[in-house]
């Protein structure tokens, strides 16, 4: 009876202690929801002092209403002794704590660091929770979740702790050896039994007999609910993702710093920063807490103190212009007509005519004349090929004489239908034009004219193609004999005497037969020969454009050559002060210059020299003090020297 | 009970098998005993085995029990003299796992004590099956498992005692009926 009474007893307690800490969580939650319990950011800075005076409660009231005897309601207050002697009422006013939402940020080398912190009050902690804050980067136009903090409360990671020893028990148990599943002791006495009897067994049957397959059906039962087990044992698993911070909760308020190194971007101006958490319990979600207010980190950059200015280049322009093409055109063997049945003729000659029409149709230049050169091989006697080159020559000028003719009538009569369809349907709107409409870029169809020149035996490009033909045996033979200042014709007949005569004739004199076409051209309305203009300098633009878009290794690539503050800026971006020191000492003084400087020196722990451009900065330019405060650089010097002040 | 003589071709099939093939490449021979017949009053059961394939082995068993246990009520006796020629299908491997047997046997038998103090003694001649497990102990040793049962042709006569009785009954027939339970050893060789 007694054993029963003690019993019931101790169930009773242990019941009513479990109900208030139920209890109790569930008010908490109620507060978080509420709002009376809120985490929130701020900046990393170093801790404040208040001065406050701890010998005064400051909770004590100042001001107390109390009623009088006649039901009248009197103030009363603390009073103090003024100068004159007079007592006057005062109130202490609780300290109110300014916390700033907002910081400049230098960015150096391409990355910013943010640092924060995250305040945790007590009355959000909870043993049986787990808080995770996850901070939020917006960034122009994305969001960056960043890992994690974590606040876990003991009895959370008790429950996790336990449930992981679970299943690490489960998969101790499963055996992975499989040496295991079978019976060894038999197989070792099934072959010592059997040694000279196996010749008939393979040893895959000897171990598929005698395995355990009530163990091994088991074992397989085990690894296929691995996950079905997880899920069973662990209810709170770990996060599976990386994580910056899992603290335990307190009883106290926590502060947990913060730091992320953000890679800037292309005119990358500011960041904001917020945060949002939830609360977990056993597995599962409580609680998820509203955004909290941003903070906000405004970003400079060094690449923003670049000297807008623009670079030109000059650049001559010529009135004249020469353009060349080489076509392979065949003839029959004495033969002066054109087959576009021959070998690669068509094709060459479309290629003609079409560059033909192309500078016919060119805005920018219009054809003075085309210089036919056609030339021959050197087989056969001079005198024929001569007059067989010119033949030829004549009856391409024929050729393409025609070509153009029949291009410019065709561009005439699609003039003539484009203006005749206009005034149709001008008419039969009713509607009279001012003037008739003409197709562009062929309002002047150009005239020039065509110059015949041949090259009856074409040694010179004999010599050249034989001087680079590696599989001629005789090279030095025949550019000796091709060297020789004899007629045409002798050195044909010396060179067919020698042995490499059947390459020269099957390979090197098809490559001689050729027709050049130089299409010299002028700029259409210039008068002038040259013409001297001044054009802006891209590279330099680009050079720019780089530094505002962060890309400062290209950007000192580009603006290197020029030696100015832009190129000072690139190489400080990336660190090689020397050589931004070198390039800014060459510069004329000016406030950005002097401000740079100082920025290089500082760097470069020259501390006087940095004041002393510091100082004459601010003499020619004031507005740069507002700048110091955003290089820590600078701002440090101005911290230390007082130089806001001054 | 009339002594009868083992057949003469028994004799000559044990020596074929237990003679010079004993030690015949390849060839693998089992002797074992029935430990759990001991407690059938001291029954000694012994078989020899002789493998003739992987799946297939030839065995030779005999029970002999010439004990009669004297008892304040009735003298407790299962005398008997049998013999039986097995073969057995070995799935896996002979003398290895299970198997499953038939046999022939042929029993002489006198018995008594168990209800009553008649005895019985008859002859009994036929066809069984059986089916086990041998437990390889190590290179030599089974640990063997089985059992049996068989049907056949029987004969008795049923006495008043053992001792002189007088004959209340003689009968002959068809029986079925388990035979043997069997946990014993096998030197295998």
């Amino acid at each position: 009876m007694k054993y029963s009474t003690i019993t019931s007893f101790r169930c009773s307690v242990f019941l009513f202690l479990w109900l208030a800490s139920s209890c109790a969580t569930q008010r908490k939650l109620e507060l978080v929801r509420q709002g009376s319990a809120d985490a929130h950011l701020s900046l990393l800075q170093e801790e404040r002092t208040l001065a406050f005076n701890h010998t005064e409660d400051p909770k004590a009231q100042d001001t107390i209403r109390v009623k009088d005897l006649s039901g009248k309601e009197v103030f009363l207050m603390r009073a103090v002794q003024d100068e004159d002697g007079e007592m006057i009422a005062s109130e202490v006013l609780e300290p109110a704590v300014i916390t700033a939402t907002f910081r400049n940020v230098a960015e150096r080398l391409g990355v910013v660091d943010l640092q924060f912190c995250i305040h945790v009050p007590a009355s959000l902690q909870d043993p049986s929770w787990q808080i995770r804050f996850y901070p939020k980067l917006c960034v122009q136009n994305d969001t960056l979740i960043l890992d994690p903090v974590l606040v876990t409360g003991s009895d959370y990671r008790q429950r996790q702790l336990r449930g992981y020893e679970a299943y690490e028990e489960f998969l101790r148990s499963i055996i992975t050896d499989s040496s295991q599943l079978r019976y060894q002791a038999l197989i070792a006495h099934f072959l010592d039994r059997n040694e000279n009897n196996l010749q008939d067994l393979r040893w895959e049957e000897i171990l598929r007999y005698y395995e355990r397959r009530g163990l091994i059906f088991y074992n397989n039962l085990k690894i296929q609910n691995l996950d079905n087990y997880f899920q069973y044992k662990v209810k709170a698993p770990y996060l599976n993702c990386p994580i910056y911070l899992d603290t335990p909760a307190t009883d106290s308020t926590t502060t947990h710093a913060y730091q992320y190194t953000l890679r800037t971007r292309p005119r990358l101006r500011k960041a904001d920063l917020y945060l949002t958490g939830e609360i977990w319990k056993d597995g599962s979600l409580l609680y998820a807490m509203p955004q909290s207010d941003p903070l906000t980190f405004y970003i400079s950059s060094l690449a923003t103190l670049q000297e807008d200015r623009t670079r030109y280049v000059q650049r001559i322009v010529e009135r004249k212009a020469l353009t060349k093409t080489i076509a392979y055109i065949d003839f029959a063997q004495g033969s002066a007509r054109i087959d576009t049945c021959l070998h690669e003729n068509a094709s060459e000659l479309a290629r003609i005519e079409n560059n033909i029409v192309e500078l016919l149709s060119n805005k920018t230049f219009l054809i003075d004349s085309l210089v036919i050169t056609s030339t021959c091989s050197p087989e056969g006697r001079y005198s024929l090929n001569q007059r067989l080159a010119h033949e030829r020559g004549k009856s391409l000028q024929h050729h393409f004489q025609q070509f153009v003719n029949d291009q410019m009538a065709k561009w005439e009569e699609e003039q003539k239908q484009t203006l005749c369809l206009d005034w149709t349907v001008n008419d039969s709107l009713q509607t009279p034009t001012a003037s008739p409409i003409l197709p562009p870029a062929r309002d002047s169809l150009p005239a020039f004219s065509f110059i015949n020149h041949t090259i009856p035996e074409d040694w010179d490009r004999l010599k050249v193609l034989v001087q680079h033909d590696s599989l001629l045996q005789q090279r030095e033979e025949l550019l000796q004999i091709i060297n020789a200042p004899l007629a045409p014709d002798l050195k044909e007949n010396q060179l067919r005497r020698q042995q490499d005569f059947g390459r020269l004739y099957r390979v090197l004199f098809p490559l001689m037969r050729t027709v050049r076409f130089d299409f010299h051209l002028h700029r259409r309305g210039m008068v002038k020969d040259t013409l001297h203009t001044t054009e802006i300098d891209t590279l330099y633009e680009a050079g720019k454009a780089a530094l505002l878009e962060r890309d400062f290794e290209k950007a000192l690539t580009l603006l290197r050559p020029y030696q100015d503050l832009n190129t000072a800026v690139a190489c400080l971006c990336l660190d090689y002060n020397h050589t931004a020191k070198s390039i800014l000492q060459t510069l004329r003084p000016s406030g950005k210059r002097d401000y740079l400087l100082a920025l290089t020196h500082a760097r470069l722990n020259e501390r006087q020299e940095a004041l002393q451009h510091l100082v004459h900065c601010f003499e020619m330019d004031p507005s740069l003090k507002f700048r110091g405060n955003l290089d820590p650089e600078i701002s440090q010097l101005m911290q230390a020297f007082n130089l806001n002040e001054q | 009970m009339k002594r009868k003589r083992i057949p003469t071709w028994i004799l000559l099939l044990a020596f074929w098998m237990t003679g010079p093939q004993i030690h015949a490449e390849g060839r693998m021979f089992s002797a074992g005993i029935n430990l759990l017949s001991l407690l059938d009053l001291g029954t000694f059961e012994a078989d020899l085995g002789m493998g003739l394939s992987r799946h297939t082995s030839v065995h030779v068993k005999g029970i002999y029990n010439p004990f009669i246990w004297k008892n304040t009520g009735n003298d407790l006796r299962h005398k008997q003299l049998t013999w039986s020629l097995q073969g057995r299908y070995w799935p896996w491997y002979q003398f290895a796992g299970w198997y499953v047997g038939g046999k022939v046997q042929h029993s002489l038998y006198n018995r008594s004590g168990w209800k009553n103090p008649q005895v019985q003694e008859g002859r009994a001649f036929g066809l069984g099956a059986e089916i086990g497990y041998n437990w390889m102990l190590n290179k030599h040793l089974n640990l063997e498992f089985a059992a049996g049962c068989w049907g056949g042709y029987d004969r008795h006569h049923t006495y008043a005692t053992g001792c002189c009785g007088r004959l209340i009954e003689q009968d002959k027939g068809l029986f079925f009926q388990p035979d043997r339970f069997i946990i014993g050893l096998q030197y295998i060789f």
